[in-house]
Protein backbone atom coordinates (compact mmCIF):
# COMPACT_ATOMS: atom_id res chain seq x y z
CA UNK A 1 0.00 0.00 0.00
CA UNK A 2 0.66 3.62 -0.64
CA UNK A 3 0.47 6.13 1.91
CA UNK A 4 0.79 9.93 0.87
CA UNK A 5 3.18 11.74 3.10
CA UNK A 6 3.98 15.27 1.59
CA UNK A 7 6.22 16.37 4.14
CA UNK A 8 9.19 18.76 3.79
CA UNK A 9 12.48 17.12 4.60
CA UNK A 10 13.66 20.28 6.27
CA UNK A 11 10.53 20.78 7.93
CA UNK A 12 12.30 20.79 11.55
CA UNK A 13 15.33 23.03 10.59
CA UNK A 14 12.94 25.66 8.81
CA UNK A 15 10.36 25.65 12.15
CA UNK A 16 13.14 26.01 14.36
CA UNK A 17 14.57 28.90 12.02
CA UNK A 18 11.01 30.37 11.99
CA UNK A 19 11.20 30.03 15.83
CA UNK A 20 15.24 32.12 15.98
CA UNK A 21 13.51 34.51 13.53
CA UNK A 22 10.39 35.69 15.90
CA UNK A 23 13.22 35.90 18.81
CA UNK A 24 14.94 37.83 17.27
CA UNK A 25 12.18 40.03 15.71
CA UNK A 26 11.19 40.46 19.78
CA UNK A 27 14.78 41.62 20.55
CA UNK A 28 14.94 43.83 17.81
CA UNK A 29 18.22 41.83 17.13
CA UNK A 30 19.77 41.46 13.15
CA UNK A 31 21.65 38.35 11.95
CA UNK A 32 23.82 38.05 9.03
CA UNK A 33 24.64 34.30 8.09
CA UNK A 34 28.03 34.66 6.13
CA UNK A 35 28.47 32.12 3.66
CA UNK A 36 31.73 31.26 1.64
CA UNK A 37 33.89 28.85 0.28
CA UNK A 38 36.63 27.91 2.74
CA UNK A 39 39.40 30.82 2.98
CA UNK A 40 37.12 33.36 0.71
CA UNK A 41 37.78 36.03 3.48
CA UNK A 42 35.02 35.56 6.11
CA UNK A 43 37.09 36.17 9.70
CA UNK A 44 39.54 38.74 7.91
CA UNK A 45 36.32 41.03 7.00
CA UNK A 46 34.52 40.30 10.35
CA UNK A 47 38.10 41.07 11.42
CA UNK A 48 38.24 44.52 9.78
CA UNK A 49 34.18 45.16 10.00
CA UNK A 50 33.48 44.88 13.93
CA UNK A 51 36.21 47.51 15.29
CA UNK A 52 34.27 50.01 12.80
CA UNK A 53 30.85 48.93 13.65
CA UNK A 54 31.51 48.38 17.34
CA UNK A 55 31.61 52.51 17.73
CA UNK A 56 27.93 52.49 16.78
CA UNK A 57 26.44 49.06 17.68
CA UNK A 58 26.81 46.33 19.72
CA UNK A 59 28.15 42.84 17.80
CA UNK A 60 28.46 39.27 18.78
CA UNK A 61 29.58 36.60 16.47
CA UNK A 62 28.27 32.65 15.78
CA UNK A 63 31.16 31.15 14.67
CA UNK A 64 30.48 27.91 12.72
CA UNK A 65 33.87 25.51 12.35
CA UNK A 66 34.03 22.33 11.41
CA UNK A 67 37.01 21.04 13.97
CA UNK A 68 38.92 23.70 15.85
CA UNK A 69 38.44 27.52 17.58
CA UNK A 70 40.71 29.46 15.46
CA UNK A 71 38.13 31.96 14.08
CA UNK A 72 37.15 32.43 17.19
CA UNK A 73 40.19 33.10 18.61
CA UNK A 74 41.32 36.00 16.30
CA UNK A 75 37.67 37.85 17.10
CA UNK A 76 37.56 37.35 20.89
CA UNK A 77 40.38 40.30 21.00
CA UNK A 78 37.36 43.00 20.25
CA UNK A 79 35.95 42.28 23.61
CA UNK A 80 32.81 41.31 22.16
CA UNK A 81 30.63 38.03 22.78
CA UNK A 82 32.07 35.12 20.45
CA UNK A 83 30.16 31.70 20.51
CA UNK A 84 31.97 28.63 18.84
CA UNK A 85 29.98 25.94 17.35
CA UNK A 86 32.13 23.17 16.24
CA UNK A 87 30.01 21.09 13.74
CA UNK A 88 32.05 17.83 14.04
CA UNK A 89 32.73 18.06 10.16
CA UNK A 90 29.35 18.67 9.35
CA UNK A 91 29.08 20.76 6.32
CA UNK A 92 26.66 23.46 7.58
CA UNK A 93 25.32 24.95 10.45
CA UNK A 94 21.55 24.23 11.42
CA UNK A 95 18.79 26.03 12.96
CA UNK A 96 19.28 24.03 16.23
CA UNK A 97 22.43 24.62 16.44
CA UNK A 98 21.79 28.99 16.18
CA UNK A 99 19.25 28.17 18.47
CA UNK A 100 21.56 26.74 20.96
CA UNK A 101 24.39 29.30 20.48
CA UNK A 102 21.47 32.35 21.49
CA UNK A 103 21.07 30.33 24.85
CA UNK A 104 24.94 31.97 25.76
CA UNK A 105 24.07 35.38 24.27
CA UNK A 106 22.46 38.14 25.61
CA UNK A 107 20.34 39.21 22.69
CA UNK A 108 18.48 41.77 24.39
CA UNK A 109 21.78 43.58 24.34
CA UNK A 110 23.21 42.75 20.94
CA UNK A 111 21.99 44.58 17.39
CA UNK A 112 23.86 42.16 15.27
CA UNK A 113 25.11 39.37 15.29
CA UNK A 114 27.44 37.79 12.67
CA UNK A 115 27.24 34.10 11.45
CA UNK A 116 30.38 32.11 10.44
CA UNK A 117 29.10 29.57 8.66
CA UNK A 118 31.07 26.65 7.71
CA UNK A 119 33.33 27.29 4.81
CA UNK A 120 30.96 25.88 1.86
CA UNK A 121 28.84 27.36 -0.78
CA UNK A 122 26.37 24.71 -1.76
CA UNK A 123 25.33 23.18 1.91
CA UNK A 124 24.29 25.94 3.77
CA UNK A 125 22.57 27.46 1.24
CA UNK A 126 19.90 24.85 1.63
CA UNK A 127 19.72 25.57 5.79
CA UNK A 128 17.92 28.14 6.68
CA UNK A 129 19.12 29.92 10.56
CA UNK A 130 16.48 32.00 11.02
CA UNK A 131 19.14 35.03 9.82
CA UNK A 132 17.90 38.68 8.36
CA UNK A 133 19.76 38.79 5.99
CA UNK A 134 22.42 36.49 4.30
CA UNK A 135 25.63 37.49 2.87
CA UNK A 136 27.63 35.54 -0.38
CA UNK A 137 31.50 36.21 -0.17
CA UNK A 138 33.36 34.85 -3.25
CA UNK A 139 36.74 35.90 -3.78
CA UNK A 140 38.86 36.37 -7.02
CA UNK A 141 41.40 33.18 -6.60
CA UNK A 142 37.83 30.93 -7.15
CA UNK A 143 37.43 31.93 -10.31
CA UNK A 144 34.74 33.84 -12.09
CA UNK A 145 32.76 30.93 -12.51
CA UNK A 146 31.02 30.39 -9.56
CA UNK A 147 27.99 32.47 -9.70
CA UNK A 148 26.80 30.46 -12.34
CA UNK A 149 27.85 26.66 -10.48
CA UNK A 150 26.45 27.67 -7.38
CA UNK A 151 23.23 30.04 -8.07
CA UNK A 152 20.88 29.03 -4.87
CA UNK A 153 23.24 30.68 -2.50
CA UNK A 154 23.35 33.58 -4.29
CA UNK A 155 19.99 33.43 -5.15
CA UNK A 156 19.21 33.97 -1.45
CA UNK A 157 21.42 36.59 -0.79
CA UNK A 158 20.61 40.53 -0.07
CA UNK A 159 24.65 41.15 -0.68
CA UNK A 160 27.67 39.33 -2.64
CA UNK A 161 31.17 40.67 -1.97
CA UNK A 162 34.22 39.91 -3.97
CA UNK A 163 37.21 39.71 -1.84
CA UNK A 164 40.69 39.78 -2.99
CA UNK A 165 40.01 42.09 -5.87
CA UNK A 166 43.86 43.12 -5.18
CA UNK A 167 45.25 40.15 -6.53
CA UNK A 168 43.23 40.83 -9.90
CA UNK A 169 46.79 41.56 -11.62
CA UNK A 170 47.76 38.64 -11.06
CA UNK A 171 44.61 36.18 -12.21
CA UNK A 172 43.05 35.57 -15.50
CA UNK A 173 39.55 36.53 -13.73
CA UNK A 174 36.37 37.63 -15.85
CA UNK A 175 35.16 40.22 -13.84
CA UNK A 176 32.46 40.97 -16.58
CA UNK A 177 31.72 37.36 -16.44
CA UNK A 178 31.36 37.14 -12.87
CA UNK A 179 29.61 40.30 -12.76
CA UNK A 180 26.96 39.03 -15.68
CA UNK A 181 26.45 36.39 -14.11
CA UNK A 182 25.44 37.19 -10.97
CA UNK A 183 22.98 39.46 -11.71
CA UNK A 184 21.34 36.72 -13.98
CA UNK A 185 20.82 34.76 -11.20
CA UNK A 186 19.52 37.65 -9.00
CA UNK A 187 19.51 41.19 -10.59
CA UNK A 188 18.27 42.87 -7.04
CA UNK A 189 21.82 41.98 -5.40
CA UNK A 190 24.14 44.42 -4.30
CA UNK A 191 27.99 43.84 -4.94
CA UNK A 192 30.50 45.02 -2.84
CA UNK A 193 34.27 44.85 -4.39
CA UNK A 194 36.90 44.47 -1.87
CA UNK A 195 40.26 43.66 -0.45
CA UNK A 196 39.66 43.02 3.02
CA UNK A 197 43.52 42.69 4.20
CA UNK A 198 44.30 46.37 2.46
CA UNK A 199 40.90 47.68 3.91
CA UNK A 200 40.03 48.90 0.91
CA UNK A 201 35.65 48.33 0.16
CA UNK A 202 35.33 47.83 4.27
CA UNK A 203 34.26 51.30 4.54
CA UNK A 204 31.57 50.98 1.72
CA UNK A 205 30.69 47.61 3.25
CA UNK A 206 30.10 48.83 6.80
CA UNK A 207 28.24 52.14 5.57
CA UNK A 208 25.92 49.59 4.02
CA UNK A 209 25.60 47.28 6.90
CA UNK A 210 24.71 50.46 8.85
CA UNK A 211 22.13 51.79 6.68
CA UNK A 212 20.65 48.16 6.54
CA UNK A 213 20.35 47.84 10.34
CA UNK A 214 18.58 51.07 10.78
CA UNK A 215 16.16 49.68 8.33
CA UNK A 216 15.71 46.19 9.91
CA UNK A 217 11.56 45.60 10.15
CA UNK A 218 11.09 48.17 7.78
CA UNK A 219 9.72 45.99 4.53
CA UNK A 220 10.71 48.65 1.74
CA UNK A 221 14.47 48.78 2.25
CA UNK A 222 15.54 47.49 -0.58
CA UNK A 223 19.55 47.97 -0.05
CA UNK B 1 27.76 17.00 1.54
CA UNK B 2 24.95 17.97 2.74
CA UNK B 3 22.81 14.94 1.74
CA UNK B 4 23.18 12.94 4.88
CA UNK B 5 21.58 15.60 7.12
CA UNK B 6 19.07 15.21 4.35
CA UNK B 7 18.52 10.90 4.06
CA UNK B 8 18.69 10.95 7.92
CA UNK B 9 15.52 13.44 7.59
CA UNK B 10 13.92 11.30 4.84
CA UNK B 11 14.00 8.32 7.45
CA UNK B 12 12.70 10.12 10.75
CA UNK B 13 9.93 10.79 8.55
CA UNK B 14 9.52 7.93 6.66
CA UNK B 15 9.59 5.63 9.95
CA UNK B 16 7.40 7.87 11.85
CA UNK B 17 4.62 7.92 8.83
CA UNK B 18 4.90 3.68 8.56
CA UNK B 19 4.64 3.78 12.84
CA UNK B 20 1.41 5.47 12.44
CA UNK B 21 0.07 3.42 9.69
CA UNK B 22 1.52 0.39 11.06
CA UNK B 23 3.48 -1.22 8.42
CA UNK B 24 6.09 -3.45 9.30
CA UNK B 25 8.26 -2.91 6.52
CA UNK B 26 8.39 -0.09 4.24
CA UNK B 27 9.38 -1.29 0.46
CA UNK B 28 9.82 2.25 -1.02
CA UNK B 29 10.22 5.89 -0.02
CA UNK B 30 9.50 8.17 -3.08
CA UNK B 31 11.26 11.41 -2.65
CA UNK B 32 10.61 14.72 -4.55
CA UNK B 33 13.54 16.76 -4.93
CA UNK B 34 14.13 20.33 -7.00
CA UNK B 35 17.53 21.42 -9.20
CA UNK B 36 18.29 23.95 -7.19
CA UNK B 37 19.10 21.42 -4.02
CA UNK B 38 22.45 20.75 -5.81
CA UNK B 39 21.75 17.25 -4.20
CA UNK B 40 23.59 14.04 -5.59
CA UNK B 41 21.69 11.17 -6.62
CA UNK B 42 24.78 9.20 -5.85
CA UNK B 43 25.91 10.58 -3.15
CA UNK B 44 22.60 10.33 -1.27
CA UNK B 45 21.84 6.44 -2.33
CA UNK B 46 24.61 5.78 -1.07
CA UNK B 47 24.09 7.36 2.35
CA UNK B 48 20.52 5.86 2.27
CA UNK B 49 22.28 2.39 2.31
CA UNK B 50 24.54 3.62 4.93
CA UNK B 51 22.10 5.21 7.00
CA UNK B 52 18.82 2.98 6.91
CA UNK B 53 18.88 0.37 9.70
CA UNK B 54 15.98 -1.74 11.40
CA UNK B 55 13.88 -4.50 9.81
CA UNK B 56 11.09 -1.38 8.86
CA UNK B 57 13.96 -0.35 6.33
CA UNK B 58 15.59 -3.36 5.60
CA UNK B 59 14.35 -3.67 1.85
CA UNK B 60 13.37 -0.16 1.79
CA UNK B 61 14.74 1.88 -1.87
CA UNK B 62 15.13 5.55 -2.13
CA UNK B 63 13.05 6.31 -5.47
CA UNK B 64 13.98 10.05 -6.55
CA UNK B 65 11.78 12.25 -9.14
CA UNK B 66 13.61 15.06 -9.60
CA UNK B 67 11.96 18.59 -10.06
CA UNK B 68 13.42 20.88 -12.73
CA UNK B 69 13.95 24.33 -12.01
CA UNK B 70 11.35 26.26 -13.49
CA UNK B 71 11.46 30.30 -13.59
CA UNK B 72 8.60 32.92 -14.39
CA UNK B 73 9.53 36.23 -15.49
CA UNK B 74 7.78 38.86 -13.17
CA UNK B 75 7.11 41.03 -16.56
CA UNK B 76 5.60 38.60 -19.22
CA UNK B 77 4.58 35.82 -17.10
CA UNK B 78 6.76 33.17 -19.35
CA UNK B 79 7.45 30.25 -17.62
CA UNK B 80 10.76 28.47 -18.63
CA UNK B 81 13.91 26.14 -17.40
CA UNK B 82 16.51 28.60 -17.50
CA UNK B 83 19.87 27.40 -19.36
CA UNK B 84 23.50 27.39 -17.86
CA UNK B 85 21.60 29.21 -14.77
CA UNK B 86 20.67 32.26 -17.13
CA UNK B 87 17.75 33.40 -14.73
CA UNK B 88 17.06 36.49 -16.40
CA UNK B 89 13.88 35.50 -18.61
CA UNK B 90 14.72 34.41 -22.59
CA UNK B 91 11.06 36.30 -24.45
CA UNK B 92 11.37 39.37 -23.22
CA UNK B 93 14.56 39.56 -21.28
CA UNK B 94 13.85 40.98 -17.96
CA UNK B 95 15.69 39.98 -15.12
CA UNK B 96 13.16 40.20 -12.16
CA UNK B 97 12.09 36.29 -11.79
CA UNK B 98 10.26 34.19 -9.62
CA UNK B 99 10.86 30.46 -8.89
CA UNK B 100 7.88 28.19 -9.26
CA UNK B 101 9.95 24.78 -9.44
CA UNK B 102 13.42 23.86 -8.07
CA UNK B 103 12.88 24.40 -4.20
CA UNK B 104 11.04 21.15 -3.98
CA UNK B 105 12.70 18.33 -1.26
CA UNK B 106 9.71 16.50 0.44
CA UNK B 107 8.72 13.21 0.86
CA UNK B 108 5.98 12.19 -1.70
CA UNK B 109 4.79 8.85 -0.37
CA UNK B 110 5.78 5.66 1.01
CA UNK B 111 5.07 2.22 0.49
CA UNK B 112 4.97 -0.61 2.24
CA UNK B 113 2.85 -3.47 4.15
Amino acid sequence: MEIKVLKNVLDRNNNIAEKNRELLRIKNTAMVNMISSPGAGKTTILEKTIPMLKEKYSVGVIEGDAYTSKDAMRLKKFNIPVVQINTEGACHLDSNSIYEAFKELDLEELDIIFVENVGNLICPAAFDLGETIRVAILSTTEGEDKPSKYPMVLRDSKVVILNKTDLLPYLEFNKKEFVDDILAVNPQIKLIEMAASLDSGISEWVDWLMKWRSHVGDQSFSG
Amino acid sequence: MHELAVIENILKISTEVAEENNLSEIDRINLCVGKLHHLNEMIMQNAFSAVKTGSLLLKAELVILWEPLKLMCSDCQSVYEPKENVFSCPVCGSPSTEVVRGRELYVKSIEGQ
